[in-house]
């Protein structure tokens, strides 16, 4: 169950990305380790530690655009987010 | 040396510039891109709130729903709920449309079987202007009692069916008039809530504002044309009733109109014995009036038939001049005893025609009537009957009383009566001149009409004599 959020999170900012900088979006995800994209098809899921994967994505997008995109990875992942336990929280997204 | 080390160092610190200058252009960039985004957002959600409104015949409850539907597809928000005036009669705003149960798993927050309601005592909502957060995870169910209508127990349950920190509350006013209220739920703290969300919301809120007021109008409108269609209903069937009473009533007088007619003709005829001038003068009198309450009673009659469609022309070969000359006798003494002229120059050799001779000659009474009643004493009544190469003419020209310009228009409207001719014969059934138009026009003739108030009118027809030549008899076969 809370594999499946993560994988959501990482769909729902992979979208937020896309609607701001296009294509761009997926392809700087597609290069994070662990998680595997089928984007015309809107799959996601990850390989290994869920919460380092998202952490890493929110890390990828906020290396190339700032700040700011940190705040748009949040605030995509805001609905999921509560439904995970404190602990499992990725730190990007805190 | 220290010359290579500064030649090594400048182009460095070049490119860490250039870096720092690319990495800020990016972020600028990005920043515009998300700014465009979210108008993009905006606008497109206006659009589709357009379009849902525009193209929608749904009730005003499932356009708050699609409304609703449409601002969580779009923003991904755990709560939308927009509250609607029902009516712009009724001072009650409910919550009509609301979207979010993905994530609250439950059905339209309600207070009982009903859906929530504002309190319209809420000093928020009769307030000009402003829109606010409001902090739930702090809100008891007795503070909502002062924006909800309702129990605590259905307070408490309401917050309990929304599990958001905060909501969005903000007004959609129109001509300065409150005509619902939109809120957006959110999971962060008030303080926490994303600037662009409001600004989303308050773009959202006029473009909404405005699509429930045309809703509720058009419900509105839809409403009285409702109305207006069963009082409609009711009036016809009231007016059916009201022409089979005249068609009935007509019946019934007719019968006994005929008796009387008859023993009075056969009194004048001498049936009865011999009868002195001033009886004969009498009587003459009693038989023009019941004449003329037979002509009256066929108009009532005819009306009734235009109705059911019975009313039917029935030519035969008739002598117009003649026709009039008969007519025109039954008056004579009326006109004398008001002192008026009536002139009438009979025609020699006038064609035979194709009329319908009951209705023509009730047609003639009728102008010549009219003439005689609307004419002050000492005026002259002229009757043409004038016989052209293509066509025949009648004209009966008075000096009455005229019918005033603006009311010209309305003459030959059923029941209508000009106001000068209602003062000055109050009795008038306003069927004379509906009838006469038809008659004239269901024999293929035209009407003459022309007036000026206080000076007289001149009432009339022309005929094609092609259209109501007589057919020639066939001759005998040798």
């Amino acid at each position: 169950m809370i594999m499946d959020i993560y994988a959501q999170i990482v769909e729902k900012i992979i979208k937020a990305q896309e609607v701001i900088i296009g294509p761009v979006a997926v392809e700087q995800a597609l290069r994070v380790p662990h998680l595997k994209i089928d984007w015309p098809k809107h799959h996601v899921s990850i390989d290994g530690d869920q919460a380092a994967a998202v952490n890493s994505l929110v890390a990828v997008y906020s290396e190339l655009f700032g700040q700011i995109s940190k705040e748009v990875s949040k605030e995509a992942a805001a609905s999921l987010v509560r439904q995970l336990p404190v602990g499992k929280l990725p730190e990007a997204l805190r | 040396m220290p010359k290579d080390v500064k030649v090594g160092k400048a182009p460095f610190q070049k490119r860490k510039q250039l870096e720092r200058d690319i990495e800020h252009v990016t972020q600028e960039m990005y920043k515009r891109n998300k700014e465009l985004a979210e108008t993009n957002k905006t606008l497109s959600l206006l659009r589709n709130i357009d379009a849902l409104v525009l193209e929608s015949h749904a009730s005003l409850k499932l356009v708050c729903e699609h409304i609703t539907e449409a601002i969580t597809q779009a923003t991904d928000y755990p709560f939308i709920g927009l509250f609607t005036r029902t009516s712009h009669a009724t001072d009650e705003i409910r919550l009509y449309g609301w979207s979010g149960k993905d994530y609250l798993g439950s059905d339209l927050p309600t207070t009982g079987r009903d859906p929530l309601r504002l309190r319209m005592s809420d000093e928020w909502l009769g307030a000009p202007e402003g829109n606010r957060l409001l902090a739930l995870d702090h809100l008891s169910p007795d503070e909502l009692s002062n924006h909800m209508e309702g129990s605590l127990a259905e307070h408490d349950r309401a917050l309990k069916q929304l599990p958001v920190k905060t909501i969005y509350q903000v007004k959609l006013f129109v001509r300065r008039r409150v005509v619902g209220v939109l809120v957006a739920g959110f999971y962060t703290a008030a303080n926490e809530v994303a600037e662009s969300d409001i600004l989303l919301i308050d773009r959202l809120s006029d473009s909404i504002g405005v699509a429930l007021d045309n809703k509720l109008l058009f419900e509105e409108n839809q409403r009285v044309v409702h109305q207006l269609r069963e009082s409609n209903a009711k009036l016809r069937a009231l007016d059916e009733a009201k022409d089979d009473f005249v068609s009935m009533a007509s019946h019934q007088l007719r019968t006994p109109l005929t008796s009387v007619k008859g023993y009075v003709s056969m009194v004048l005829e001498g049936d009865t014995g011999p009868i002195s001038d001033n009886q004969r003068k009498l009587l003459n009198q009693a038989f023009s009036s019941s004449q003329r309450m037979v002509y009256l009673i066929a108009d009532l009659l005819n009306v009734s038939r235009l109705r059911t469609g019975k009313f039917v022309i029935d030519p035969t070969p008739v002598n117009l001049a003649e026709i009039v000359e008969q007519e025109l006798a039954q008056l004579k003494e009326t006109a004398a005893t008001r002192s008026l002229k009536l002139i009438y120059n009979k025609p020699k050799d006038f064609p035979e025609l194709m009329l319908d001779e009951t209705k023509i000659r009730q047609l003639i009474m009728n102008f010549a009537d009219n003439a005689i009643y609307y004419t002050p004493a000492g005026k002259k009544i002229s009757v043409e009957v004038v016989d052209n190469p293509v066509t025949i003419e009648l004209r009966v020209i008075d000096q009455g009383i005229g019918v005033p310009k603006s009311e010209q228009h309305h003459l030959f409207t059923k029941f209508y009566r000009a106001g000068n001719a209602r003062k000055a014969r109050p009795d008038g059934t306003g069927l004379g001149l509906f009838m006469a138009k038809k008659v004239i026009v269901a024999q293929g003739g035209s009407l003459i009409f022309e007036s000026k108030e206080g000076e007289g009118s001149t009432f009339g027809f022309t005929f094609s004599k092609a259209k109501l030549a007589v057919p020639t008899k066939s001759a005998p076969k040798a």
